[in-house]
């Protein structure tokens, strides 16, 4: 020992004393080079972590919420999806115009000819629309930039219903634009005007004029022979329709039963034939029309000759006309 | 050094957890986004505000375009052929209107109730899948079968939106107009021109035929008939030919000849519109 050591340098090793050569972990005991760490343990002691962490992520799949249950959950958001239903009112985008029709433009076209605007109608959700009569308008107006116009014409579709076109006068584009249907409301007025003429083919008569309630109807032409016939007519006051025939006193179609005289009426109520396509529908109100008359039944010829001549003008004008909501028009492109 | 051998083992343990939980967190995420693709139909939810339930006119999985609802009624896939089938239901009122008379060859009239005239013609689909996009649809506004070509060993459940990109509605017209030699053609609406064939003098008649040439006849036709007095009807020449013979029996000819077209256009409806395939509601 040194003069310098401490007391506890002067204590003997007992640890060293006390050890047993038949001790573990002697460092003496190692081959030279060997780690003291348990690596194998350690080794072990990691996939048992992964092992058991793995079987819980096996766990969660198999065991999670039932998919097919899952789509039909409302979705994880703020809001609710619920089963749709019957509507009870007007398709999305249509205007309720009574209390069973709606109505919606689905066409505008803007010409220097003139602004021609289709207008579909359709009922309720949940209504047969086989219960339902049509819209019957007398006459629709135009409002565009404040301004209003009046209906040239309006057209149903000739081979159903469904869609009407209507034809103003020529505007240089829309805006803030909307149609308005002027609905015939309550019984209409009907009158009947007979004329009676000798038996002469080949006739035109004079312009009259037929009044029915507050609207005149001035019959301007009203020409025609054994296998033709011609009407035009405008109105004031209001609107009416106007449905002539012209009948051949006398004849008659002897391979039918019962009288069947030759005449001569609008196509709307000709029946089919071969090469002719039908109008079912007549034709609707107007301010004015023109057509040309067709012959039904047998041929003025041989036998078949008229005693007399009588023409029926049927016309017709709302009983009354009430103005329905517009019905707003998308913007010219 | 047991206290070192004991920390060494309780890192790796931990180690190895950390390492598998990581991965195991992929795999729940891709596991869970495979199982909502394959659960998921096109075009079938909408999510309104909470309380307020969406409404529908005829079936849950209609298309309204126009008065018409456009309602699916099927799919089939069979090698590169995907027809897509639906029925047209009519939403405007028709109550008292009489059914359309029309000429079937080698039958005769017949008639066509009123909800079965086409009002709507969806033209022209779009089928759009995982693979791409398709054009398809019906072959004239009859047919109520919308098909598609598509690539071999196409599946339905690739589909992922179908979209009625075209659609139109027909419309009336009457248009009157005039021909002459010197101007023997006139479109009367677009697409739709009539000529001056022939002008015949039959002494105490005069022949006039006129030829119908419409760019695409299922969507623009005509009828022409004389304007004025001194006209007969007007028939079609021959079954399917567009021509049409009128008879003037008025003294002579008035030139131009005055005449009038009663038309039916087909207008497109502006849209367009998703159809639903998934299953109603």
């Amino acid at each position: 020992m040194s003069p310098e050591s401490t007391p506890e340098d002067r204590q003997p090793d007992y640890e060293a004393l006390l050890r047993s050569p038949y001790d573990p972990d002697e460092p003496a005991d190692r081959p030279e080079g060997e780690s003291d760490l348990p690596w194998i343990p350690a080794v072990i002691a990691a996939c048992a972590g992964a092992l058991a962490v793995g079987a819980f992520v096996v766990f969660a799949v198999a065991t999670g919420p039932d998919t097919a249950e899952e789509a039909e959950q409302p979705p994880a958001s703020s809001s609710t999806t619920l089963a749709a239903v019957v509507s009870d009112g007007p398709p999305p985008g249509f205007t309720a115009v009574t209390d069973q029709v709606s109505a919606a433009p689905v066409a505008v076209d803007v010409s220097a000819s003139g602004t021609v605007v289709t207008v579909a109608t359709a009922v309720a959700g949940g209504v047969d629309p086989a219960t339902v009569e049509p819209l019957d308008v007398a006459y629709w107006t135009l409002t565009s930039g404040g301004s209003d116009t009046t209906m040239v014409r309006q057209f149903t579709e000739k081979v159903g219903v469904g869609n009407t076109t209507v034809v103003f006068p020529p505007v240089v584009a829309l805006r803030q634009a909307a149609v308005t249907p002027y609905l015939a409301i309550g019984q209409p007025l009907v009158d009947t005007t007979t004329i009676e003429l000798e038996a002469e083919y080949g006739q035109s008569l004079d312009p009259f004029v037929v009044t029915v309630g507050d609207v005149s109807i001035a019959v301007d032409e009203l020409s025609f022979a054994e296998s033709w016939g011609w009407i035009s007519w405008t109105s004031s006051g209001g609107v009416a329709q106007v449905d002539p025939t012209i009948t051949f006193v006398g004849t008659d179609d002897p391979s039918a039963d019962g009288e069947n005289p030759t005449l001569l009426v609008p196509p709307s109520r000709r029946p089919f034939t071969f090469g002719t396509p039908t109008q079912p529908l007549p034709t609707p109100y107007a301010f004015s029309g023109s057509e040309g008359l067709v012959r039904v039944g047998e041929p003025i010829a041989g036998d078949n000759q008229a005693s007399s001549i009588r023409i029926d003008l049927v016309i017709t004008v709302p009983g009354d006309v009430t103005a329905s909501v517009p019905i707003a028009l998308p913007p010219s492109p | 050094m047991r206290t070192r051998s004991v920390l060494l083992v309780v890192a790796a343990f931990l180690l190895g957890a950390i390492a598998a939980g990581s991965i195991g967190v992929r795999v729940i995420r891709e596991v869970r986004t495979d199982e909502e693709a394959a659960t998921e139909t096109p075009g079938s939810t909408t999510t309104l505000a909470a309380g307020v339930a969406p409404t529908y006119q005829v079936a849950p999985n209609e298309t309204l375009i126009g008065s018409t609802a456009l309602v699916p009624t099927g799919i089939e896939a069979g090698g590169t052929d995907v027809a897509i089938t639906y029925d047209l239901v009519v939403l405007a009122p028709y109550s008292g209107v009489p059914p359309l008379v029309t000429f079937v060859p080698f039958a005769g009239p017949s008639e066509v109730p009123v909800d079965e005239i086409n009002h709507v013609y969806p033209l022209r689909w779009e089928l759009v899948t995982t693979g791409g996009t398709f054009e398809g649809g019906p072959a004239n506004p009859d047919i109520r079968v919308a098909r598609f070509d598509v690539d071999e060993g196409f599946s339905p459940s690739e589909i992922q939106e179908v979209v009625i990109v075209e659609a139109r509605t027909p419309y009336a017209l009457e248009v009157p107009f005039a021909l002459s030699n010197d101007e023997p053609t006139f479109e009367v609406v677009p697409g739709v021109d009539i000529s001056l064939l022939n002008v015949s003098d039959q002494g105490s008649s005069t022949i006039v035929q006129v030829a119908i040439d419409a760019d695409d006849p299922e969507l623009a036709s005509a009828f022409v008939s004389g304007d004025g007095p001194g006209w007969r009807s007007a028939v079609f020449e021959a079954e399917g030919r567009p021509r049409i013979t009128l008879t003037y029996v008025g003294g002579p000819l008035p030139d131009p000849i005055p005449l009038v077209a009663a038309a039916t256009v087909w207008l497109e409806v502006p849209g367009p519109f998703p159809v639903s395939i998934g299953a109603g509601s």
